[in-house]
């Protein structure tokens, strides 16, 4: 992937978009051509290592226009490689969006950076806690566990889902436990 | 770590059976009019398909046209099973072997309703999927309109007799689920009646829990040799939860996977011949404990399985001592060269190439006791997360 192509990726995507987290707004468009977006993700995640788009791409895993949003999830699966001046826009977009889906992948990006995203505990610790969304749930505790010991702030609320949660929720905390107690 | 796999969820299977098997006769009037039975409301629903779309009558141009190989050359071929080489071989569309059958596995990326609208795309699944017996088709996204309900009813007005099995859909959240699929040449193979479930998995250790069915080759043979009798299991790992920082490795789980449904249809029906297949998002160093299991080995090992040809996500598995039906004849179907296309229209296919292995339609006489291998691996410790399974 060239610069020039990744400039010209996140040009299209960030068009008049919204402000990141606005109430309401689910990565929405602005003035984009569905199909523009569409076509645009599915290069990205036809590539092999993206960066510097993380936050843009998380947010439209929350649009209303399913393809958009399995596109965008393709490419946060497949393609995107979140890096650390990213993590205070992720941990912002994990506080303020209430979209399951968006909360998913910005707790996936969070864990993907491991201890770098030390800051992220308390955010993660939250949407373990409050969030209504058991995927997004489930990431979180997941991301804390690759954090590790830095998590130790969310050891109350990984506590709490590895005694009564879904049996991949508990089995995720326990070990998030585990990594936090061990590197501890 | 509880096991409750290989569990059949036979009556929920069966009811989802029915209801497709009832959904797709009834909305392909076409059927009637290809049958003996030559009625009105056949010619009606042909019109109608027409008239409306859903049938691109210039496809029958290209089906029964001018005998050229669709397929091209770029098929594997070799004598030596677990050699990522690929050679090349051609396969003929209208000339299959009837001494042997192609099992394969196709993740059609998002096949939902982007791609049946789309009358090219589905053409190409179409002639992709008529060169094998059997397919295994992963990321069907289901929606209003069955894709796997197109694709069957595509492949039938050309005159083939392809029929299908879809499953529920499977995985996280309201919004990223998937089905599985089974489509085959119902001229060559049956799927045995109720032999299609989804594994249960109580403990939630997979994101998409495989499909299972059990099919047998049509043979037609006076001798009274018996058929070729195998099931396949059907598997979609998702990207994350088979990486290096996974918490539970799914190809630590598909382990068990594989040998609880081989020990249940084996206590079941004598079954002997598994072949698990899919998009397994590893290559062979990655599919630890999967890959552990004695005999057991990918048939295409590392070959490249993405359109860009970069990456080894798609594995055809089975037990080298217990399937001695497989001929050592395998392939990665390049859509680029199939059709004679650029990386970016292979693409809007899909990201993965089908991956096929060619077998015998006879069941192989066993030379070893007629008991399948129990798994004695040691348990081995998980790099990740240091957890035992």
């Amino acid at each position: 992937m060239s610069s020039n192509q990744k400039a010209a990726w996140a040009q299209t995507l960030s068009q008049n978009q919204q402000t990141v987290g606005s109430p309401g707004d689910h990565g929405g468009l602005g003035n984009l051509k569905p199909e523009t977006v569409i076509e645009t993700l599915q290069q990205v995640s036809n590539s092999d290592s993206v960066t510097g788009m993380t936050v843009r791409i998380v947010e439209l895993a929350g649009n209303s226009n399913d393809e958009i949003r399995m596109w965008a999830a393709e490419a946060l699966e497949r393609a995107i490689q979140p890096s650390a001046d990213e993590i205070s826009s992720l941990i912002k977009v994990l506080e303020e969006n209430e979209e399951g889906e968006v909360r998913y992948w910005a707790a996936t990006m969070l864990g993907r950076l491991g201890g770098a995203a030390a800051q992220a505990g308390q955010a993660l610790s939250d949407c373990l806690d409050k969030s209504l969304h058991l995927p997004a749930r489930e990431r979180s505790a997941w991301a804390l566990c690759q954090i590790g010991e830095a998590a130790a702030v969310a050891k109350d609320s990984l506590s709490k889902a590895a005694e009564d949660a879904p049996p991949r929720l508990k089995r995720l905390a326990t070990e998030a436990l585990k990594r936090i107690g061990e590197a501890a | 770590m509880g096991w409750l796999l290989g569990r059949r969820s036979r009556s929920k299977r069966s009811r989802s059976s029915r209801k497709n098997d009832r959904s797709f006769s009834t909305s392909i009037p076409l059927l009637r009019w290809l049958g003996p039975s030559f009625t009105f409301s056949g010619i009606v629903g042909l019109l109608f398909m027409v008239v409306t779309g859903r049938i691109d009558l210039s496809v029958f141009d290209q089906w029964m046209g001018n005998g050229e190989n669709p397929i091209g050359e770029l098929i594997a071929d070799s004598g030596q099973p677990q050699r990522s080489r690929i050679e090349p071989v051609a396969l003929q569309m209208d000339n299959r072997s009837r001494e042997t059958i192609r099992i394969a596995t196709f993740n059609i990326q998002f096949f939902g309703p982007s791609k049946v609208s789309n009358p090219q795309i589905m053409q190409s699944i179409a002639r992709i999927v008529s060169q094998f017996d059997v397919v295994a088709i992963q990321e069907i996204r289901n929606g209003q309109v069955s894709p796997i309900g197109e694709l069957v009813s595509l492949l039938r007005a050309s005159g083939a007799s392809y029929s299908s099995s879809v499953s529920e859909s499977i995985g996280e959240g309201d919004r990223y689920k998937e089905a599985y699929a089974f489509v085959y040449d119902q001229s060559r193979i049956a799927m045995i009646p109720g032999s299609a479930y989804v594994v249960q998995d109580p403990d939630e250790l997979m994101s998409r829990e495989p499909m299972v069915a059990s099919f047998e080759t049509r043979t037609g043979s006076p001798d009274g040799r018996p058929p070729f009798r195998f099931t396949l299991i059907n598997v979609h790992t998702s990207p994350s939860e088979v990486a290096e920082n996974a918490i539970i490795n799914e190809m630590n789980v598909l382990d068990d996977v594989f040998t609880s449904v081989r020990n249940y249809e084996y206590g079941m029906t004598g079954e002997e011949d598994f072949i698990l297949l899919g998009d397994l998002n590893v290559d062979t160093a990655g599919l630890r404990e999967l890959g552990q299991i004695p005999s057991v080995f990918s048939i295409a090992g590392d070959a490249m399985t993405n359109t860009r040809r970069t990456k080894t996500y798609d594995h055809i598995l089975i037990d080298r001592n217990m399937t001695t039906e497989f001929t050592g004849r395998y392939g990665i179907l390049d859509l680029q060269n199939t059709f004679g296309i650029s990386e970016e229209e292979a693409l809007k296919i899909s990201d993965h190439f089908p991956v096929w292995a060619e077998f015998t339609i006879y069941e192989a006489p066993r030379l070893t006791p007629q008991v399948p291998p129990i798994a004695t691996r040691n348990q081995t410790r998980d790099q990740a997360s240091g957890t035992r399974y």
